[in-house]
């Protein structure tokens, strides 16, 4: 879908929620903020600076994850109050529940306890899920879980490759957000998925054409839902690099696309890839500032969120690691740093 | 827009009803109309003024309710402007009293309010329902519109809070369509008088 094709809802039921998200977006992090962030002497101060940005971190706190995810808790509370859809609510937690089935799956699969690895950020409790995970019971789930459950255990019992459990569950989760979004006629986040899933097969297919490997993953692991079906993706696949970037110019991820493969030619790492996928997404989101009313800006914000605590983790991690700022800073999204 | 189409809607209902009880149609009509469903010059009159209140009324609340929620949601999360929210979330509030002063006024000058309304006729009291229009709806109009430029004014400020003065002057361009309709039915009013 292309961005001439969005159109705002003048839904006025939002003109509370976009005030007050309106306020909070004051409150994003800025560039300013990281680079306070990036010239922390080391982790414990960047904790210390992230508490003065307005992270809930406390005194006795030692460890990042709690704080990231009462972060991420408390823009997901605000979502649930202010949308005044229930669908949006369900795709936008519904994320959480795959995340952590993939999670409970693969823990389940190869003995290892990954409870830790989930988050309690769903609309189903970790405690359920694992329960019906290793019980195979899946008669309490919702459908679209039971089903990616079912999936990826098939898959799973034909191949025994842990990846066939993550595309498993990929592919319900955004067959159904596509479903869901589909329904609520709402051009912007329908638009936002397809730009996600066809970035996401984008990396993908680079990934694969990179690594040199066959088609028949080039079908696995294609997500549903984007603009860019596996047969253009097949087609193109023994292009060359250099033509590769011009076979996606008629597509609004060209220049991202071009760049990212000249990066990944001169570094030979995918980091620059998901970094200029990772801004074209937020460019769009920031599109949103166009409506007035509505539940774009709300989700934007939720998403806009979503990244800034993904950069967050990226900073506190190299920290945690000592690794030089440049490198920290390579990991960042721009519009960050 | 769905409601903006209901209370066209029930404008133009309200309108046809006028017309069809008024005498001189009941009359041409069937024998059987009953007499309560006549209506005079007084009750025209009085409907005229009414839809004016009403209507413009109407617009201000929808108006005032946009831009009075995104203010609500700006100083939910601590934003300080109380002073330039209010601005512009009493900026609709306008079209509700253009309204009433056109209601007054066709209180007043019709005699109703005085109580002698020997002179007015059926003629004179569709004048004074006509006239009441153009307030009426520019007014209703107007105020939906300008609440929802000055809700994005007040998102504007939150964000600017120095671009304050841009918000209200866009929103004060709105408002002078909800001018131009009272100086309208003002204007009317002053003819019918004579």
């Amino acid at each position: 879908m292309d961005l001439s094709e969005i159109t705002f809802k003048d839904d006025t039921r939002y003109a509370y929620a976009v005030g007050r998200v309106r306020a909070l977006e004051t409150k994003l992090f800025t560039r300013a903020d990281f680079s306070r962030l990036l010239e922390a002497a080391d982790f414990p101060q960047a904790l210390r600076l992230l508490a003065e940005l307005g992270y809930p971190v406390s005194e006795e706190i030692r460890e990042y994850e709690p704080v990231l995810e009462a972060e991420q808790r408390a823009a997901l509370i605000l979502l649930d109050n202010l949308s005044e859809d229930d669908g949006l609510v369900e795709i936008f937690r519904r994320r959480y529940d795959y995340h952590n089935l993939k999670v409970l799956l693969k823990g389940k699969h190869s003995g290892q306890e990954l409870k830790r690895a989930t988050m309690d950020l769903g609309l189903v409790s970790v405690d359920d899920l694992a329960e019906a995970v290793m019980g195979e019971e899946v008669g309490e789930l919702p459908e679209t879980l039971a089903r990616a459950m079912a999936g990826a255990e098939a898959a799973f019992a034909e191949s025994n490759a842990p990846q066939e459990l993550d595309v498993a569950v990929d592919k319900e989760q955004y067959d159904f957000m596509s479903q869901v979004l589909r329904r609520l006629e709402n051009s912007f986040l329908q638009t936002w998925l397809i730009w996600e899933v066809d970035l996401q097969n984008i990396k993908t297919f680079l990934r694969l054409r990179w690594l040199d490997e066959n088609v028949k993953l080039l079908e696995r692991d294609m997500l549903p839902g984007g603009s860019l079906g596996t047969g253009f993706f097949r087609e193109i696949r023994e292009e060359p690099l250099d033509v590769l970037a011009q076979t996606f110019t008629m597509t609004p991820y060209g220049k991202a696309v071009a760049e990212g493969i000249s990066q990944l030619k001169a570094k030979k790492s995918f980091a620059s890839l998901e970094r200029i996928c990772d801004d074209l997404l937020i460019q769009f989101l920031k599109r949103s500032r166009e409506a007035s009313f509505g539940a774009e800006p709300v989700i934007a914000y939720l998403l806009l969120k979503e990244f800034e605590i993904r950069a967050v983790r990226a900073v506190l991690v190299g920290k945690l690691n000592d690794l030089p700022k440049e490198k920290i800073r390579e990991r960042l999204p721009s519009e960050y740093v | 827009m769905a409601r903006l189409k209901r209370i066209s809607g029930c404008s133009v209902a309200l309108f046809a009803v006028l017309v069809m009880a008024t005498p001189a149609f009941a009359q041409a009509g069937s024998e059987s109309s009953a007499s309560w469903f006549r209506f005079g010059p007084v009750t025209l009159s009085i409907a005229g003024a009414a839809i004016a209140v009403i209507l413009s009324g109407i617009g201000s609340a929808v108006g005032i309710g946009y831009a009075g929620r995104a203010s609500l949601g700006a100083m939910s999360e601590g934003t300080k402007d109380f002073a330039k929210y209010l601005m512009l979330t009493a900026l609709p509030g306008t079209q509700g009293i253009y309204g009433f002063v056109a209601a007054f006024l066709v209180l007043l000058w019709s005699g109703i309010m005085a109580g002698d309304t020997a002179a007015l006729t059926v003629d004179k009291g569709w004048q004074f329902f006509c006239a009441s229009l153009p307030v009426a709806f520019a007014g209703l109009f107007s105020a939906i519109q300008q609440g929802k430029v000055c809700a994005s004014g007040v998102n504007m400020t939150t964000k600017q809070p120095t671009e304050v003065g841009k918000a209200l002057v866009l929103g004060v361009f709105v408002e002078f369509y909800a001018v131009l309709g009272l100086l309208i039915t003002i204007l009317l009013l002053i003819s019918i008088r004579g």
